[in-house]
């Protein structure tokens, strides 16, 4: 019984942290909360759906067009909502403001074009869901998948921070926006391939989301949103080693509170463990108190 | 009088919508994002509506006596909270109102998911409108008072504040705590105007939309955030034509309005008084309160 719920806290904590990431990419250096990267998620999930119900695509065709897609809604994003704020220079507020805009644009748009019921995947796919026992716990593809691809994509990201020249333009970014700028970082492409990839992250979560536990709908991404944003805080802002350790510990005190109290305060669970961390270490688990101050 | 009926309802939410927006501009004013609001406004409308049901306490009061529970609730919570700063804050900020709401939805005495049916009438739409004009006077007295020129300097440079000797938590609990009472208010009114209340009312993205309006209408003074409340209670209404893309439509108005008027629907006028700008002392509006615009004159909030 409890490596079945070891197991569960696993994939539930590798999903939160494929969809945190982009969440603390975008937030760690551009000082931003991306309201709308719940909508993309969304989206992820619900094209995901169409393609394979209505198209009839295969699960790896799906994720990979669900990722492109939900990455060049992630350029649009940039584009509309905050790339004409950076150049006014406005505050922290405005540029909520306008991604929350841009998230009530797409739900309301996947409303009109996908209905607003809950949508149910189609069984091929939902094969994946399908346990095999390993010792006490059944463990399927899916679960496995989404580990994998978690980890894969979350090493991917550290990779590309740390050692690309596109990774460099980024943390000279997160370090002061106006010297990168005269060190001939081109400013607004690196913020528009951080949000690309940020997007296709979100939609890759949505995605497996959508199947695990086959329904989607255009109003899953609220809650989904305000668990990034636990996620996030706890792991520290702009650490994606953070988001990873953040995730799976919200994923542990998620089941743990169903397994020892009641699934009634499942999602409560994360509010009294972020609210406890945070008065005892107000930077996150592994943020620098740098960022704090400043 | 056919046109007051019919939108009855609105005209009350144009009002509370206001008035939950100014307890968001409040806390704003000393540069604290909390977005609490409907953690209060919940504790306001389940507190009112008890009293009523269970305890027979008359209309008013009852409300009155919810907005000194949610007063004490944000002075006790407001210390601890407020040590945190920017987005820190805000989030630890919905994780009160997340808790709150949790708690509406599994306690036996609110009635758990079904919430409270059956609450006393009690709401005049003129009651709601009533408190909202005595906010803005207070708002308006606020601004050039010890008080208010206090919480500005906080939201403009915390530390700058601390230095010159304002007492800096202080302040800070004080209009947590004055936006948690106003919150409340808005919650007794609503529970007592439409007799029904549940969890579902009191969310995540309730509140950030109150969020959005006082950002929408703009935030220099305590006109914006009511402005916004009200343009954009209305608005769903009047694109009504539009049907299911109304709300796509409604996004993109907010989008441009906030892209091109970061700093508030409010800066509309400065178009029309471009050459103005450059004189030596900026001249208020005429709609405005005197002395106010030179005490923040690029100041952003947050």
């Amino acid at each position: 019984m409890l490596e079945q719920q070891l197991v569960n806290a696993l994939a539930q904590g590798a999903f939160y942290a494929l969809f945190a990431t982009g969440l603390t990419l975008i937030f760690g250096v551009l000082d931003i909360l991306n309201m709308a990267h719940g909508a993309v998620f969304m989206w992820g999930a619900l094209l995901a759906w169409y393609l394979m119900s209505s198209l009839g695509l295969g699960f790896g065709w799906t994720l990979l067009v669900s990722a492109l897609f939900c990455g060049a809604m992630g350029l649009l994003l940039d584009w509309v909502a905050f790339r004409p704020l950076r150049a006014r220079m406005s505050g922290h507020l405005p540029p909520l403001v306008s991604s929350l805009a841009v998230s009530i644009i797409l739900v309301n748009i996947a409303e009109k074009l996908f209905g607003t019921r809950v949508v149910r995947y189609p069984e091929s796919v939902l094969a994946l869901n399908k346990s095999v026992g390993i010792g006490d716990a059944h463990v399927s593809l899916l679960h496995v998948l989404l580990m994998v691809m978690a980890l894969a994509l979350m090493a991917g990201l550290w990779y590309l921070v740390t050692y690309t020249r596109l990774g460099r333009a980024i943390r000279a970014l997160q370090e002061n926006p106006k010297v990168a700028r005269m060190m001939g970082v081109d400013v607004d492409r690196t913020i528009a391939w951080m949000f690309v990839i940020a997007s296709a992250l979100a939609g890759v979560a949505g995605v497996f989301l959508g199947v695990a536990y086959n329904s989607a709908s255009p109003y899953m991404g609220h809650w989904v949103d305000l668990k990034g944003f636990a996620v996030i805080i706890l792991g520290g802002m702009g650490s994606i080693p953070g988001a990873l350790v953040g995730g799976i510990l919200i994923g542990f005190a998620e089941i743990a509170t169903v397994v020892f109290l009641s699934s009634d305060y499942r999602d409560a669970a994360v509010f009294i463990v972020l609210m406890g961390m945070l008065l005892l270490r107000p930077s996150g688990l592994l943020g620098s108190s740098r960022e704090v101050r400043a | 009088m056919d046109f007051l009926s019919s939108y009855d309802y609105l005209i009350f939410l144009v009002a509370q919508n206001a008035i939950l927006a100014l307890s968001v501009y409040v806390t704003l004013m000393a540069g604290q994002l909390s977005v609490a609001c409907m953690g209060f406004m919940a504790i306001g409308a389940y507190a009112s509506a008890l009293l009523a049901m269970n305890y027979n306490v008359p209309y008013p009061l009852s409300l009155v006596l919810a907005a000194l529970l949610s007063a004490l609730v944000g002075l006790a919570v407001g210390g601890p909270i407020l040590r945190l700063k920017g987005v820190y804050l805000a989030i630890t900020t919905v994780g009160f109102g997340e808790l709150v709401r949790f708690t509406a939805l599994n306690a036996e005495f609110t009635g758990g998911a079904m919430g409270l049916s059956g609450v006393p009438e009690g709401t005049e739409v003129w009651h709601v409108f009533l408190f909202l004009a005595l906010l803005l006077y207070g708002f308006h007295m606020l601004h050039p008072s010890r008080f208010g020129r206090a919480l500005m300097a906080i939201g403009r440079d915390e530390t700058v504040a601390k230095t010159m000797g304002i007492p800096t938590t202080r302040y800070k609990v004080l209009a947590f705590a004055a936006g948690a009472a106003m919150a409340s208010v808005a919650g007794s009114f609503a529970a007592h105007r439409t007799f029904y209340i549940s969890p579902g009312e009191f969310s995540f993205a309730t509140a950030v939309l109150v969020l959005m309006f006082a950002v929408f209408g703009g935030l220099r003074n305590h006109w914006g955030p009511v402005l916004g409340a009200a343009v954009l209670t209305v608005l769903p209404e009047m694109f009504r034509f539009l049907q299911d893309w109304r709300m796509v439509i409604y996004g993109v108005c907010v989008l441009v309005v906030v892209v091109f008027f970061p700093e508030g629907l409010l800066e509309l006028r400065r178009l029309f008084r471009r050459g103005a700008r450059r004189a030596a002392a900026p001249q208020p509006a005429p709609e405005q309160p005197a002395g106010r615009e030179r005490a923040a004159p690029e100041g952003r909030v947050a």
